[in-house]
């Protein structure tokens, strides 16, 4: 394998096949950057350019804009509040408000170091486990993806703003929203309004463009011209020892996003959410995430990453793609006479091993233009507001129009804006929201098809491992905060013995007796 | 009498204007940009076969073609714009039989009779397809025998309902007089998944897009849905030989509007049928598992789906799914 891994190296040393990694990073980066602008979308519209193209540059080439694009996204997340990509999502919680603090180099080296280790991570673990860990997809059957979206909604009532009830009814909404369009069981479609635009649904990238992006853009607007970041030192990088105080962090993310990216149905933007999720709930200052802390930009951007390389194993060892992009490079794959599956390690090595070499020099590139570049990136932020929001919008408006030619995503993600404006004025977030929307139909569509399978047998559920085992993870997860308040009084308790007071019985008694 | 006469006159110089009036405009065509439509978003099959035949007709015609995707309602969007543009030519559309089924659910406004077809590109066979070493049935005669002795236990894979694997796996079961759990997936990589991890007994599949794990042995195929039986498949039967005759498979086409000037179909069709003729072209169906089969000429596809369409309007109606 390692001599495979080093013929691979050299194969891309060849300057045609490093230019073809360098492209494919840079245009991923910057139609990651662009909000609309997705992965999926750049690599499809580069596969006609492949044709021409020997099979390891070609795929390469798709590879590395993967990469470069899920980094990319959390640029503009950062500085402008809008997520280039919907992996970049939970990069705003933490990273917006660091940049506004006028710390945007430091959350755009952050983000960038993080997204390099989680994708080198995951490349690792594509060269050394590939064939293996797809057997783990093949685990999961829609039983398992159930419990899954359940695990993922249960991070509604900690991911979003400080009251429960407010966000459990932004993930109703979202939910509810996932709701339109065609039901695939059926094959009708609901809440259309006899509006053929809705048939398909209402689009995920639109809604979160509009609730994030637009709705900044319009807060800022009501701000006014006042606003200006300009004075203070925005371009400093984050420290060794800031990186290292976020280790954990990195190695929680890293493995997540392998894992959730090697399931054929979830890609990145799950990981992300998860990881951020799981950042908040180990780390020791919970109650600061949402207000610019680097382990709230490491935790998502790190499991984004790591779902590229985590996605690339089913879709090399058994011909699944692992995600949206991961199906357009499967096509890439076949148009150049590989085939996809178990065999493709045997017959393609030579080729494989190429490409894997090719993700990882992808993932140092990034990191090398990434660290360079955000003192260049960063300027975004001394442009002047009223010049600012303007293209910030601009864009929105046209990338939410490129990703079906449809001028109805427009208005969607016009309408998600203000909402996502007013509802900010009433407490809610949109991170709920946008979590309802993306798990909803997951979660219909899985528990329906398990229903089916089962023939109506709802304990399937509690007797198939995988499916156990997560749902046993939401309820401690749900119960978390119950139990570690339990530990603290226990803790205290335990304190206030020791220090011999002969009070006994509950804490706040014995707080009573100290005083 | 006199202003018949006239008139008459008049209406025959009419005509002779608009003869010649379309001649010209087929020797003019094409004078500006082609806009050309497909109904699935960037990077599928369709999205690589229309680009694939527009790069090579960009150079013939020697006018800008742009392929924009149009999704929306399995196709219902690009008819409904297509049904809005003039019939000049500079409308097209790359047309499959999920459009087919769009229109014989009358969720679009058009409907077969309002297109002309250039040339068919792509046949690619369907086949009931098991994983041997999982699978509870392990041949098509088991299949057939479990479905028979319970009906509805036997559960199949399709992508979506109402689509060419539902409509392909529907046949066979009624011409076989079976009853089958159909289970919907939002893609052939879920069925797969689903059928090597032994929750569905069989699947819909295209064997083209899975012949990594048809090569590993993991996959392989029960009854074909094509005339004739595939190399790669020796021992799979056709469901004609198993005496029922059910043909249903995918495939993908160029159309234009009904009531386009003669001439500039016949233009766009002799280019198109060039190019599906050359190498580039046939290596691509090569690369894609398809066979030289797939091409057809306008005239011979217009039968082929002339005889499909009635056959979709029927299904439909019996599956419910017609409005």
């Amino acid at each position: 394998m390692f001599e495979q891994l080093l013929t691979g190296f050299m194969t891309m040393s060849e300057p045609i096949n490093i230019l073809a990694v360098f492209m494919g990073v840079l245009g991923g980066m910057i139609l990651g950057a662009m909000p609309g602008l997705t992965a999926p979308m750049g690599c499809a519209l580069l596969i006609p350019f492949t044709y021409s193209m020997p099979p390891v540059p070609a795929i390469s080439m798709l590879v590395s804009l993967y990469c470069g694009a899920t980094y990319g996204g959390s640029i503009s997340a950062i500085l402008v509040h809008a997520p280039g990509t919907p992996a970049a999502a939970a990069t705003t919680f933490d990273g917006y408000p660091l940049a506004q603090k006028g710390q945007a180099g430091k959350a755009l080296g952050m983000a960038c170091i993080s997204s390099f280790i989680g994708g080198f991570f995951s490349v690792i673990v594509l060269v050394l486990l590939a064939p293996v860990l797809a057997k783990i997809a093949i685990k999961f059957g829609p039983p398992e993806y159930f419990a899954l979206s359940i695990f993922g909604l249960s991070m509604i009532s900690s991911i979003g703003s400080k009251s429960v009830i407010k966000n459990l009814l932004g993930g109703t909404i979202g939910v509810f929203i996932a709701c339109v369009g065609m039901d695939e069981i059926s094959g009708f479609s609901r809440y259309d309004f006899g509006i053929t635009h809705l048939m398909d649904g209402v689009s995920f990238i639109p809604v979160m463009i509009g609730l994030f992006a637009a709705a900044e853009v319009f807060r800022q607007a009501e701000i006014g011209m006042r606003k200006v970041v300009m004075d203070r030192k925005i371009t400093g990088l984050p420290t060794w020892k800031e990186v290292k105080s976020v280790k954990t962090t990195l190695m929680r993310s890293s493995l997540i996003g392998t894992f959730i990216g090697i399931l054929p149905a979830e890609g990145g933007t799950v990981a992300s959410f998860i990881g951020y999720n799981e950042a908040k709930r180990f780390s020791k200052n919970p109650e600061k995430f949402g207000t610019g802390v680097l382990e709230g930009i490491a935790g998502p951007e790190c499991a984004n990453n790591a779902a590229t390389g985590g996605s690339m194993v089913p879709t090399m060892a058994l011909g699944i793609p692992g995600s949206g992009t991961a199906a357009v490079i499967l096509g890439a794959l076949m148009v150049h006479g590989m085939r996809p599956g178990p065999l493709m390690f045997i017959q393609h090595a030579n080729e494989v091993y190429a490409v894997f070499a090719g993700m990882f020099i992808a993932n140092i590139m990034f990191l090398g233009l990434g660290l360079g570049g955000s003192r260049i990136f960063s300027q975004i932020l001394r442009v002047p507001n009223y010049v600012l929001s303007p293209i910030i919008l601009i864009l929105c408006v046209v990338g939410t129009y490129a990703l079906k030619n449809n001028m109805a995503d427009v208005w969607i993600m016009l309408i998600c804006g203000i909402i996502g404006y007013k509802m900010k004025a009433y407490g809610f977030t949109a991170a709920p929201i946008v979590l309802g929307l993306v798990l909803g139909q997951l979660i219909e569509i899985s528990l329906r098809r398990s229903l089916i399978v089962f023939e109506n047998n709802p304990f399937i559920f509690f007797t198939r491992p995988w499916s156990v085992a997560l749902l046993f993870l939401t309820v401690l997860g749900l119960c978390s905060p119950m139990i570690r308040t339990w530990f603290d009084n226990r803790g205290a308790r335990k304190r206030a013995k020791k220090n011999g007071d002969s009070c006994e019985g509950t804490t706040a008694t014995c707080e009573d007796g100290l005083d | 009498m006199k202003n018949i006469k006239w008139s008459m006159l008049a209406l025959a110089a009419c005509g002779l204007l608009w003869q010649s009036a379309t001649t010209v405009q087929a020797e003019e065509f094409p004078s500006k940009q082609i806009n050309w439509y497909i109904h699935s978003s960037a990077g599928g099959g369709t999205d690589i076969f229309t680009r694939t035949v527009s790069a090579e007709l960009r150079e013939k015609l020697g006018v800008p073609i742009v392929v924009s995707s149009m999704s929306g309602g399995s196709g219902a969007r690009m008819l409904n714009y297509m049904m809005e543009q003039p019939a000049d030519g500079y409308t097209i559309v790359s047309l499959t039989n999920s459009n087919l089924a769009t229109m014989a659910r009358r969720n679009t406004e058009a409907q077969r009779e309002d297109l002309v077809g250039i040339a068919r590109g792509c046949y690619d066979p369907q086949a009931l397809m098991i994983a041997p070493s999982v699978a509870k049935y392990k041949n098509i005669d088991e299949i057939i025998a479990a479905a028979k002795a319970n009906p509805g236990k036997v559960k199949v894979g399709i992508t979506h309902v109402a689509s060419v694997d539902h409509v392909a796996a529907y046949l066979f079961s009624k011409a076989a007089g079976l009853q089958l759990e159909y289970v919907p997936f939002s893609g052939g990589g879920e069925i797969v998944v689903a059928l090597l991890g032994g929750v569905i007994d069989a699947g819909v599949l295209n064997p083209s897009e899975v012949m990594g794990q048809v090569e590993a042995g993991n996959l392989t195929a029960a009854v074909l849905f094509v005339q004739e039986r595939l190399k790669d498949f020796p021992d799979a039967p056709t469901a004609k030989e198993l005496g029922y005759d059910v043909e249903m498979n995918t495939w993908r086409g160029i159309a234009v509007k009904k009531g386009t000037p003669e001439p500039i179909v016949k233009k766009i069709r002799d280019a198109v049928a060039e190019i599906m003729q050359g190498e580039k072209y046939q290596k691509y169906l090569a690369d894609n598992s398809m066979g030289p089969e797939s091409v057809m000429s306008g005239e011979q596809w217009d039968a082929f789906m002339d005889a499909e369409w009635p056959l979709w309007k029927e299904i439909m109606t019996e599956l419910g799914y017609r409005k």
